[in-house]
């Protein structure tokens, strides 16, 4: 795979690198260092990608690491400036089922983010997140269930 | 609704990225790695790591049974220095490589991300010699061998029982104009939280490429690592091969440690506390609640996370604890470290509770409580559930 068509490949990929970044750290410059660094690390990389059909999965890989790493930092940061409900109060243009997601517990969010709204097939997932076939399976499947149970709550109020 | 109704990117967000991947185009392959993003990332994980050294004013790290307290100057001082916070230097250990063991291939955790290549590293490719583990992460560092100048071995996992932690290791690439370091000195630092001993021996995973300027410290993914050879690889980043390296930390006799202590907490529940130990930067403690069947039925809920069966979803409401000192300080979330786990982000129930046959249940939190001062010689720990402190689930732990 070539720069130029990595370049390509994050840029048609904008929309899912905010999503996927959005569901794990929801503060909006967490989102974008998070972002920003993965394209560095992607491009830093691109010649260990051997299979270019692997080249968003292994994307994706990178930015949920570097999530992953900016929320390590900011969950034990010593001052108190990052919580992982905020910004929700100005997020009024986020919709319902946005916010029916940030509910979900975050073992469950990420897969059931990658699966339904990405559009991953789960032996992907199981690529991206190293957990196995049935730990996504299963985390599916709660995830779903809370999901459900809570737009049902939102709809009886 | 599509994807787009489900989360609308923001304009700015989309010339970021376009912004970026220009640079990453525009960029020549030595400026790489300078990124703003990248340097102020590194400085603020580092920031906070200072800080909590300088707060502990002493755990240290004790590497291999027969360590030295030599009075050399650290290259890790400098790897600290460079961030402009403090640190203390008395800290540092040197290792023994005597006490260090090389092996070709992963450990068996990693197995399936083995390559098979024609080359065996059973040789040492750098010399570990500098240690620093203040009670909860792990400085390393290390020179490259004369064999192994032409070769950098990265990791960013390492396993200690069989549990893998997470963290980097590799060599200084990108940050020897600022740090004064040279390319074939290695950091690494790692996480390591809820170990049970301050005794352990680590096993380091690393994948060997050929040195290059192209090389970065952080570890591809598996996904990566598991793609077969293709022909349009550059060699310089073909895996050579694998290595893991094991070596000893013992902290053990750095760390003061109290006998166990049994508390009855009412008339139907009683605490243990054990490996209560402690250090200059906090106090570490088991605590095992042993809830009989009646108290069970009634506490056991404050006990877990609430989940969707009991209908509460608006976020889990789990357990947490309140710890208050005989000298009246009064902890706050950021000092109280339940089942630690920093080196993840994955979920862990702060109170692993198991149910017995005869109804009864012990409920177990492994507790670090952060810059606890020295005079302190009692502790308060309540239970928390929602928010609420419930009174009738107090413990107060004797620190003589």
């Amino acid at each position: 795979m070539t720069k130029e068509d990595l370049g390509n490949l994050i840029i048609a990929s904008t929309d899912s690198l905010y999503r996927i970044s959005k569901s794990i750290l929801r503060n909006e410059t967490d989102c974008e260092d998070a972002v920003s660094e993965a394209i560095v690390k992607s491009f830093d990389k691109i010649n260990t990608l051997q299979h270019a059909s692997y080249a968003k999965t292994w994307l994706v890989r990178i930015l949920i690491n570097e999530c992953y790493r900016i929320y390590r930092q900011k969950q034990f940061a010593p001052s108190n400036d990052f919580t992982f409900k905020e910004n929700l109060s100005n997020e009024a243009d986020y919709s319902e089922l946005y916010h029916a997601m940030m509910q979900l517990d975050d073992k469950y969010r990420i897969p059931v983010e990658l699966y339904y709204i990405e559009g991953y097939k789960i032996h992907e997932i199981t690529d991206i997140l190293n957990r196995s076939e049935g730990t996504i399976k299963s985390q599916l499947a709660r995830g779903r269930q809370q999901l459900r149970k809570y737009l049902e709550s939102e709809a009886a109020q | 609704m599509n994807n787009n109704d489900y989360l609308k990117t923001p304009e700015h967000f989309k010339m970021l990225v376009e912004s970026k991947v220009n640079e990453q185009l525009n960029a020549p392959n030595s400026d790489k790695k300078k990124t703003t993003t990248s340097i102020q990332a590194k400085k603020e994980k580092s920031g906070y790591h200072f800080k909590k050294i300088a707060a502990a004013a002493a755990v240290i790290a004790i590497i291999t049974t027969t360590s030295v307290f030599a009075a050399k100057h650290f290259r890790l001082s400098d790897y600290f220095e460079s961030s402009t916070e403090t640190y203390n230097e008395s800290y540092m250990e040197t290792i023994d490589n005597r006490d260090i063991s090389v092996k070709n291939g992963f450990p068996e955790q990693m197995k399936q991300f083995e390559q098979n290549t024609n080359k065996v590293f059973d040789e040492p490719l750098f010399t570990l010699t500098e240690a620093y583990y203040d009670g909860n992460y792990l400085y390393i560092y290390a020179k490259a061998t004369d064999a192994g100048q032409e070769y950098d071995a990265i990791t960013s996992r390492i396993f200690i029982n069989g549990t893998q932690y997470i963290g980097d290791f590799g060599r200084l690439l990108g940050q020897t104009e600022t740090n004064g370091f040279n390319q074939d000195e290695y950091v690494g630092t790692f996480a390591l939280d809820g170990l049970e001993s301050d005794n352990f021996t680590i096993e380091m995973p690393l994948s060997i490429y050929l040195a290059s300027e192209e090389t970065s410290v952080t570890e591809t993914s598996a996904v990566v690592e598991n793609d077969s050879a293709d022909n349009t690889v550059t060699p310089a980043l073909i895996r050579q091969g694998q290595q893991t390296v094991s070596f000893k930390v013992t902290a053990a006799d750095r760390v003061l440690s109290y006998t166990d202590q049994q508390v009855t907490v009412n008339s139907d529940v009683t605490a243990d506390i054990s490996d209560l130990k402690r250090t200059e930067l906090g106090i570490r403690l088991n605590l095992t609640w042993h809830l009989d069947a009646s108290a069970a039925e009634r506490y056991l809920y404050d006990f877990e996370y609430t989940d969707e069966e009991n209908d509460n979803l608006s976020g889990y409401a789990k357990p947490d604890y309140q710890v208050t000192d005989d000298k009246g300080t009064n902890y706050g979330n950021d000092q109280i470290h339940i089942n630690q786990i920093q080196a993840t982000s994955e979920d862990v129930d702060p109170v692993l509770v198991i149910r017995n046959e005869d109804g009864s249940a012990d409920c177990i939190s492994k507790i670090f409580i952060s810059d606890m001062p020295e005079d302190a010689k009692q502790l308060t720990l309540q239970l928390k559930h929602n928010g609420q402190a419930i009174d009738e689930m107090t413990v107060e732990i004797l620190l003589k």
